[in-house]
């Protein structure tokens, strides 16, 4: 086999540190000592000066290095075949399918915190939801509940159609007063126009009542008992709970999720926001509204009624009882917790003429 | 060999390109990139990208499902020129940005770029795909663990978002790019993450913790605006709390709505 049979010919890509942009095709011929090209500019290389390296995403192509004077000098050669020719002659191919030590390291640790951490957190907070909760509301003095109260409600107030000339609402206002008495929170109470049987109450000390649930009411008594209901959730602070809940749940999600996350977490804060109150939190609702309807000397059994009333009427189940569980138990643990023997005096006996709005 | 097609670019910032087939020849455009075609031109969806390499059952469905991986339609279409003189058909990109060619013999028959960067090439040019085989530049630079892969020697025309730059390395010349605005590059440079060294850079710099670095020989397109910034630029400034007023009873839609969203929602960038 003559010296010449055994040189292989090729074509590269070649680029001279000075040479022309983006690299420029190049012949070649390849024998024992190394690799010469036609183009003078480029001389020969001998393959101890060469390091090879393969492309990081597994595709054919090499990259052949070397130093010169002026600077590195790189040839990449595409051809499959050209290659495997070139193969017994080349060294040890590098592959960069890793990051170096230290970028690994980093990324394991970043990789594990990004998705530890959260998940941890969301751990947390499904598990030890309470205690956290508890821990984070007994740290938010009542003024600032107020002031947060207060902005929701201005912003709630337009979306509300206020009868601000209802007859009832003396007697309403007359009645939180008296369940509300000594509290620690500047209560209001409102009438909204609204068909819906529904009642609710903001951080704060805003409770609204609809027009809906005034015309149930056969009794005053069985408004008090709502009233006092309500204006329980504000005392024990669960509005304000559920918002540290949905607060704590949304941040989580947000670092579970990162940015994208960011709306839904805020779509699904806002929905588990609106799943109201733990059956455990309506139970203490009842309980403590009981106690303030005795000390203010109100029938209590207004509010086993009315909810009674509701439950067992005919029709869709009214708003108030989709986000106040009702059941049977939860009645009668309301009724044992009047004493037996105790006379009230009954309240206003107009009740029937102003409750639907004269 | 793929067709040699003529083309011409219009628009500043929301361009298009228009190709111009001789008697015969085709181009393949991203499914829903094709904004008019002259009359004499035929339409044909093809399974997989249509090219030479991917004949036979198998050959179409791995095809079909790289493009899949790369988030795009598994289909792509054939527009091929029927008639008998000259056509035109052009092709939209889908959001402002611009529009680059790539002569893959030009460059050495292999590009790798961003998914979703490909908008159409003439006939013959092979859609695949790469996958980044380094852990930490997969999550951190930018790119993610997939990218496109564009083979052939024909005509290529990719499309990113902002203003695209390209950049001729030498042999060992590095360039430390943010990450996120790498739109594609020849195999033979190599793409690395590097620590950026300073948590308080990081911190308060605004430029995230690592930097994406290109090392040369090669080609490499940068583009100045990653989509996803801008996309994450108008989702915040969208309103997103509209109309559903909550029926609950304390929580009502004020909670999370409002002032929750008002807490939270603080701009990303």
């Amino acid at each position: 086999m003559s010296e010449a049979a055994a040189r292989l010919r090729g074509v590269g890509r070649l680029y001279l540190p000075d040479g022309e942009s983006g690299g420029a095709a190049a012949a070649f011929s390849a024998g024992p000592e190394g690799i010469a090209f036609d183009d003078g500019r480029a001389g020969m290389v001998s393959w101890p000066e060469l390091r090879a390296r393969a492309s990081d995403y597994g595709i054919g192509a090499l990259t052949l290095e070397w130093e010169r004077a002026r600077g590195p000098v790189a040839l990449v050669v595409n051809d499959r075949a050209t290659l495997a020719a070139l193969s017994p002659w080349l060294p040890p191919v590098t592959t960069a399918t890793a990051d170096d030590p230290g970028t690994q390291r980093l990324s394991k640790v970043l990789i594990v915190l990004l998705v530890g951490v959260p998940l941890l957190a969301l751990l947390l907070l499904v598990t030890q939801a309470g205690r956290i909760v508890d821990w984070v509301v007994d740290r938010i003095p009542v003024a600032t509940e107020i002031k947060l109260g207060r902005e929701a409600a201005i912003q709630q107030k337009t979306t509300l159609q206020l009868v601000e000339d209802h007859p009832a609402l003396p007697v309403i206002r007359e009645l939180g007063a008296r369940i509300t008495k000594g509290s620690r929170y500047p209560f209001e109470f409102h009438i909204a126009r609204d068909p819906a049987i529904n009642a609710f109450a903001m951080p704060g000390g805003f409770v609204v009542l609809n027009t809906g649930l005034l015309e149930q009411a056969d009794v005053a008594e069985e408004v008090a008992g709502v009233l006092a209901h309500e204006v329980q959730h504000v005392e024990r602070r669960h509005g304000l709970r559920g918002l540290v809940h949905a607060a704590g749940l949304s941040m989580a999600l947000r670092l579970a999720l990162g940015d994208a996350g960011g709306s839904i977490a805020g779509a699904w804060a806002r929905d588990l926001a609106r799943l109201g109150f733990s059956r455990d939190q309506e139970r203490d609702a009842d309980r403590a509204g009981v106690a303030a309807l005795l000390a203010a000397g109100i029938d209590p059994r207004g509010m086993a009624t009315f909810f009674r009333k509701l439950a067992t009427g005919s029709g869709s189940v009214p708003a108030l009882l989709s986000s106040h569980p009702a059941s049977e138990e939860r009645f009668r643990a309301v009724e044992a917790m009047v004493p037996s023997g105790m006379h009230f005096a009954p309240l206003d006996a107009q009740w029937a003429e102003i409750r639907g709005g004269g | 060999m793929a067709d040699v097609i003529d083309y011409e670019i219009f628009g500043n910032e929301m361009q298009y390109v228009e190709i111009e087939l001789d008697p015969g020849e085709a181009a393949i455009g991203e499914a829903g990139s094709m904004m008019y075609m002259h009359d004499g031109i035929a339409m044909d969806a093809v399974f997989g990208d249509g090219s030479a390499q991917q004949n036979g059952l198998m050959g179409k469905l791995l095809g079909a499902g790289k493009r899949l991986l790369t988030g795009e339609s598994l289909f792509t279409t054939i527009f091929s020129n029927q008639g008998s003189g000259k056509r035109r058909v052009a092709f939209a990109a889908p959001y402002p940005g611009k529009i680059v060619p790539i002569d893959l013999s030009a460059i050495g028959g292999t590009f790798i770029c961003q998914k979703d960067a490909f908008l159409c090439a003439a006939r013959g040019v092979a859609l695949g795909i790469a996958f980044q085989r380094k852990i930490g530049v997969g999550f951190f630079g930018g790119e993610g663990f997939i990218m496109q892969r564009l083979d052939g020697d024909g005509l290529a025309f990719i499309h990113a978002c902002g203003t695209l730059l390209k950049r001729d390395l030498a042999p060992g010349e590095v360039l430390k790019v943010d990450t996120g605005c790498v739109v594609g590059l020849q195999p033979s440079v190599q793409f690395d993450i590097q620590y950026v060294g300073k948590i308080k850079t990081a911190l308060f710099g605004g430029e995230g913790l690592f930097l994406a670095t290109l090392r040369g020989p090669g080609t490499i397109y940068l583009q100045s605006l990653p989509f996803s910034r801008l996309a994450s630029r108008i989702f915040a400034a969208a309103p997103q709390r509209g109309g559903a007023r909550g029926e609950g009873s304390v929580l009502g839609g004020f909670a999370a709505g409002g002032l929750l969203g008002g807490l939270l929602g603080g701009d990303d960038e």
